[in-house]
């Protein structure tokens, strides 16, 4: 009598041949429906209704800048000076991903990172580019571009004396998202001992190596991407729910309730001596427990 | 004879803790780039449904249903970590 109803999906017993219902291979897919449907949904309504989810990020340019500073003081080198030409090419950069609808240092139309430096009439001896998206908070933010060398480089970069920065919120590839565009450089005029024929600029952050053209496209001055998304500034208050962090809960109540119906199963099996023939509790405890303790450890976020 | 049962098993389900303990290492450590997280996370599955293969075929109940319970399981878990990266 207790098995029936909502313990059956708990309890294993003859209702449910010896099975946790949870546990039931056309539950187990049912799960992955369920949450692919939800995230769907909370995407196409986040899409629908930006005004009632709407972006988890607590960025600012601002504290980027300081936390790259407060890395660069680590390494004994003297901070970087915002720029306001920078922060205008940042934003520029942005503008035209969240345009056209793109997440890479070149842009589909073979736009490079120093051309936005060009357009806002930046001429530089040294440039870098950094990007990063998704991420909710600064810390986590520099952290990630710390954890990789290339990234890292740029950052305590000792050839650079100027930054700009942009976060900047927008719809990628039909989802929200929060980007952050770091650029570095050291404008010509402030290196009057560096001879004129040997410039050198350095290259973006992953393509190590790979010197960006020192001379600017054609992409005329002015002639920036109409920009989709606005720039978060300091003061403003992000929302607390964000798309992902629901999606998050989400996933966090499946696991849940999967791993107590794998529990339960196996404690009841054990003592009844059941025999049957299905997956290893164990193992599937084992890694769904591994998956969970990753969703709740891992910092969202992607850096290129 | 049944404790060196008993042994292997422990060995076996060592083997997996341990390749899953990696696998979140690498998620939790690896720089957050395109793709590199994607690659630990299918890696892991892979890894896990294999093992299952190698595991009930040593303790002699190899089923395909029961490897179907596997891959759904490793599915929902590569569904459920991609949607968060």
């Amino acid at each position: 009598m207790r098995s029936r109803g909502i313990w059956s999906f708990f309890v294993p017993d003859q209702s449910n041949n010896y099975r946790a219902r949870f546990l039931h291979l056309s539950v187990l897919s049912a799960f992955i429906f369920f949450f692919l449907l939800a995230q769907t949904s909370i995407s196409l309504f986040a899409l629908s209704k930006p005004a009632v989810l709407g972006y988890s990020s607590q960025i600012t340019p601002e504290e980027i800048v300081e936390l790259t500073n407060l890395e660069r003081e680590k390494s004994n080198l003297a901070p970087l000076s915002l720029s306001s030409s920078l922060n205008e090419a940042a934003r520029r950069k942005a503008a035209d991903m969240f345009a056209f609808d793109y997440w890479a240092h070149k842009s589909p139309s073979n736009r490079e990172p120093w051309d936005f430096f060009q357009e806002v009439g930046y001429d530089y001896i040294y440039a870098g580019e950094n990007l990063a998206r998704d991420f909710s908070t600064p810390e986590a933010v520099v952290a990630a571009w710390m954890m990789s060398p290339s990234h890292k480089d740029n950052i305590i970069n000792g050839q650079y004396q100027e930054i700009g920065v942009a976060v900047v919120n927008g719809t990628l590839r039909g989802v929200e998202t929060t980007l952050v565009v770091q650029l570095f450089g050291t404008p010509v005029n402030s290196l009057p001992e560096v001879k004129k024929e040997a410039p050198a600029p350095v290259a973006s952050s992953v393509s190590k190596g790979e010197a960006p053209a020192p001379v600017a496209s054609s992409v005329s001055k002015g002639e920036a991407p109409a920009p989709v998304a606005s720039s978060v500034s300091k003061g403003e208050v992000p929302k607390s729910l964000s798309p992902l962090s629901i999606i998050k809960r989400v996933a966090i109540f499946i696991l849940g309730v999967l791993l107590g119906a794998l529990l339960v199963d196996k404690i009841v099996v054990e003592r009844k001596k059941v025999a049957r023939l299905c997956g290893d509790n164990l193992a599937h405890i084992s890694f769904l427990a591994a998956v969970l303790v990753t969703i709740l450890l891992a910092r969202s976020g992607v850096i290129i | 004879m049944k404790k060196k049962n008993r042994k292997s098993t422990v060995g076996d389900y060592l083997i997996l803790g341990i390749v899953l303990a990696i696998g979140v290492m690498l998620f939790l450590f690896l720089p957050p780039i395109k793709y590199k997280k994607e690659v630990a996370v299918l890696v892991m599955a892979a890894f896990y449904v294999f093992w299952s293969i190698w595991f009930h075929s040593k303790r002699g109940d190899l089923e395909i249903k029961i490897v179907l319970e596997y891959i759904v399981i490793a599915a929902l878990g590569v569904v459920l970590l991609l949607s968060l990266i």
